[in-house]
């Protein structure tokens, strides 16, 4: 009786930590990327601070931006979009070949197409990439999977 | 003084039809397909973050990608390519630097649909290995579209897939590429 009933706890115990297992493991696989909009910012700057940053000290910056959320604040200098239709939010100076490209997620496409170039726009993503000047087209800072500020 | 106004204004003309000689792009495409023939789900992702210059002059062709800009439908998916397969911290962009060996054919100012043949060096993960593949130019009321797709074997670029997913990825990954191109100016 005494095994009996020991057994059937470690039974319950194997079957509660694998299902457990099993939907911790189901949930990661299906885990997908978070909408910026849920997500706070690390750092929350102006394209000019944020370029500045990674023009005087590129490792230094590296190690603080890259792979964060970060929040740019900007004027645009140019709305592209691909023949997709996706947009990328170019933030920066007319004047500067360098800039902040905010990568825009598709979600919000209806959003970006009504703003126009020059004025001021908060933009929050994803920082991938700080693109060095080796074609002769300026530095980026890339910013994915972006979402705008209201 | 009319002698030297005459050669600021040939000496301005030129340097705006030479500069017009490159066409570029940082808001390219590409997308890589790695799904082996007996998988499930698609090992697939996009990355809207290609820079691309061509030089009609001499058709010299260049562009570059930030690895971690590759969007996945599956985050895990996404940390394991970032972190495990191309290492994209220590290898953060993939580049290519090439040459259109037809560019001669290719007329940028009219319209039309022209092949372009592309042979470069495509670096990866640390790796370089000469790529040669067959493009297209497109030029409608101005604008100006490069597309390619080539296959890459992983295993060239030390891309290495562990054994208990070798099932579903694919040794070699079919890569597409689109670039919507402006005049430098």
């Amino acid at each position: 009786m005494f095994r009996s009933k020991n057994f059937m706890i470690v039974l319950v115990a194997v079957l509660v930590l694998g299902a457990a297992g099993g939907y911790y493991a189901y949930s990661e696989y299906n885990r997908r990327n978070p909408e910026m909009a849920d997500v706070k910012a690390a750092f929350s700057l102006s394209n000019t601070e944020v370029l500045q940053a990674f023009e005087t000290d590129l490792t230094k910056a590296n190690q603080q931006y890259l792979e964060k959320v970060l929040e740019i604040g900007g004027p645009i200098k140019a709305l592209e979009q691909d023949d997709k239709g996706f947009y990328t939010v170019v933030l920066g100076a007319e004047e500067s070949m360098s800039a902040v490209r905010c990568v825009i997620d598709s979600l919000y496409t209806q959003q970006v197409a009504t703003l126009k170039t020059g004025s001021m726009v908060r933009v929050r993503g994803l920082c991938v990439q700080y693109s060095a000047d080796d074609m002769g087209l300026g530095s980026d800072l890339i910013l994915n999977r972006c979402c705008l500020i209201k | 003084m009319k002698k030297t106004l005459f050669l600021s204004f040939v000496l301005i003309a030129l340097s705006q039809f030479v500069s017009a000689q490159k066409y570029f792009t940082k808001n390219g495409s590409i997308s890589f397909d790695a799904t082996s023939p007996g998988s499930p789900e698609n090992i697939t992702a996009d990355n809207r973050t290609v820079t691309c210059v061509i030089d009609a002059a001499n058709g010299n062709i260049q562009f570059k990608a930030a690895m971690k800009a590759f969007t996945f439908e599956r985050a895990l998916m996404q940390e394991h390519f970032n972190e495990n397969y191309v290492e994209s911290t220590k290898f953060p962009e993939a580049k290519f630097a090439g040459n259109i060996s037809n560019m001669a054919s290719i007329a940028l100012d009219k319209d039309g649909s022209y092949p372009a043949t592309v042979k470069g060096k495509l670096t990866l993960h640390g790796e370089t290995r000469d790529v040669e593949t067959a493009g297209k130019i497109n030029v409608s009321k101005g604008k100006i579209t490069a597309t390619a797709s080539f296959s890459v074997l992983l295993s060239d670029y030390k891309v290495n897939v562990p054994g208990v997913v070798s099932d579903k990825v694919s040794k070699t990954a079919k890569i597409i590429i689109n670039c919507g191109l402006e005049p430098l100016k």
